[in-house]
């Protein structure tokens, strides 16, 4: 299992640093991300917030190492990102589960990619779908579950490999407004209890503060930082959280980062 | 915790769906109704035997000539089931090169185009004199037909991966080997099946129009030999009998579907 607590000198888990990502060829390109900077200290929970289309996603793919970057260098651990890390679990919008595995099956699938001990994971995965309440739906293929059923699975396969770092990309966009605000409680759940470092993007800003140690947000393209809030608020949160003025505090400051 | 709403447990996709009374008994209904219209239009028109037997006279036909029917129905079959195995591994393996390479892509792609665009039942004749009259000609012709069925199907289905499940594995770092066996080649899965069913469709017609050719052996040339003899019975008898392979091998093909494209509900 892998989880050394890698840091480099500052002491950041991830370092981002002068990162610019432009598209398309020279004479026609999309300069979609200049020169952004940040420091990342392991088991902070980051959010990233922006208008649609300003390259957040970019931002997290680039961390990933599943897109090149244009200028500048992203240090993860320490170490430069050249490509994807196995210590690193990506989420994504959609839950992108396999038809054809059951819940199980698509739990263990970073596993069998790692040619880990499936037999030693077994119980683990069991452990995972049973702190989302999904144990039932082990044998189940995933086209019986419903949209927020699904995310939590994405989320044990996501926790099964013990990630170093959690890169989240807008993973709960698709889901209704109640089975969201249930998704957060539990991502806070086991933040509280697995304290990973977390990239997570939204253009939910409640969504954003209320999960967040840190929120920065970004500016339309091409985007640069244009807010970086550290979010004080108590822990364990709860959603009343959401009615006091602390927290919208929070949310006006970033919506004026946002420009509305 | 909160709990998940739960869904109404279903049957397992993979157990065969219940054979409902009504869906067997329509078309029984519907075989009976057109077996006795064909009798009484047959008897109330007077047609001539040689021209259009009645059911029963076929049925006759059939009973009579057994062993030659059952015999040349082996001959058939087996011949149908080589030449749909040599076309779906041929089709399925150029489709996984096509997939993987664009240069053999770019290479072969224009001559398995032209495998559809030749009318092969014309290279018939031809095929005869290379390879003799004989098993090989016919299962030459039937691969020739069935080859590319496969291979638009299964190269549907390898480049038909959705990309955010390509680009989730590749999160994890999995070598393009294990994302092809892991992603791609399940993924692809419906489509290799419905190509392996369209190119058995096929590879009859190629057994077929090839015993016409090549009569040796087979249902084609119990049709041409009973044509030529005016056994009108006997030729629809073995049209009859080359329907019958036909579901059966298309029935065969969908229970293993089913069992293989277990996670599709919809098939």
């Amino acid at each position: 299992m892998v989880n050394t607590r890698a840091v480099d000198r500052t002491g950041a888990h991830v370092t981002v640093n002068d990162v610019s990502k432009t598209y398309g060829l020279r004479g026609d390109s999309v300069e979609s991300i200049r020169s952004v900077s940040f420091e990342l200290p392991q088991g902070e929970f980051l959010s990233i917030v922006g208008p649609s289309g300003c390259g957040k996603s970019t931002l997290l793919m680039m961390v990933a190492g599943l897109l090149p970057i244009t200028a500048g260098t992203i240090k993860v651990g320490g170490q430069p990102v050249a490509g994807p890390r196995r210590e690193n679990s990506v989420m994504f919008q959609t839950p992108t589960l396999f038809p054809w595995r059951t819940v199980l099956e698509n739990v263990l699938f970073p596993i069998e990619v790692f040619k880990g001990d499936l037999g030693a994971h077994k119980a683990e995965a069991i452990k995972l779908l049973e702190m989302a309440g999904l144990q039932d739906f082990k044998d189940r293929l995933p086209e019986q579950l419903s949209g927020g059923m699904a995310q939590r699975v994405s989320l044990c396969r996501a926790l099964i490999t013990n990630p170093e770092l959690l890169l989240m990309d807008e993973p709960f966009s698709a889901l209704d407004a109640l089975t969201r605000d249930d998704m957060s409680l539990e991502l806070q759940r086991i933040q509280e209890r697995f304290r990973k470092t977390v990239v997570f993007i939204t253009h939910s800003i409640r969504e954003a503060v209320f999960l967040s140690d840190r929120v920065i947000v970004l500016s339309p393209r091409p985007a640069v930082i244009v807010r970086d809030l550290t979010i004080d608020l108590p822990r364990p949160r709860t959603l009343a959280v959401q009615e006091t003025p602390e927290f919208n505090r929070y949310c006006a400051e970033i919506r004026a980062g946002l420009g509305r | 915790m909160n709990t998940p709403a739960v869904p109404q447990p279903r049957a397992l996709p993979n157990l065969p769906r219940s054979t409902n009374a009504r869906a067997t008994i329509i078309p029984a209904v519907v075989f009976l109704a057109i077996g006795l219209a064909w009798h009484f239009a047959v008897t109330l028109l007077k047609v001539p035997p040689i021209v259009l037997p009645g059911p029963a006279a076929v049925f006759d036909a059939i009973v009579e000539q057994r062993g030659l029917l059952l015999e040349a129905a082996i001959s058939t079959l087996t011949e149908i089931v080589l030449a749909t195995a040599i076309a779906v591994v041929a089709g399925f393996l150029t489709a996984l090169a096509i997939s993987i390479s664009p240069m053999v892509r770019r290479m072969v792609f224009p001559y398995i185009l032209m495998t559809q665009v030749v009318p092969k039942v014309a290279l018939a004749p031809i095929l005869i004199a290379w390879f003799g009259i004989g098993m090989q000609s016919r299962l030459i012709l039937a691969f020739l037909i069935a080859y590319f069925p496969m291979v638009i199907n299964s190269l549907a289905g390898l480049l038909g991966t959705n990309e955010s499940s390509v680009r989730y594995a590749r999160s994890l770092a999995a070598s393009e080997l294990q994302i092809l066996l892991k992603v791609r080649f399940p993924a692809a899965l419906p489509s290799i099946m419905s190509g392996i069913k369209i190119t058995a469709g096929v590879a009859v017609i190629g057994i077929v129009v090839g015993e016409f050719v090549a009569t040796d052996r087979g249902l084609g040339k119990v049709i041409i030999e009973s044509t030529a003899t005016m056994d009108t019975a006997l030729t629809i008898a073995g049209v009859v009998i080359i329907s019958a392979l036909g579901l059966l091998v298309l029935g065969a093909l969908e229970v293993i579907e089913r069992h293989i494209v277990y996670w599709q509900p919809g098939r």
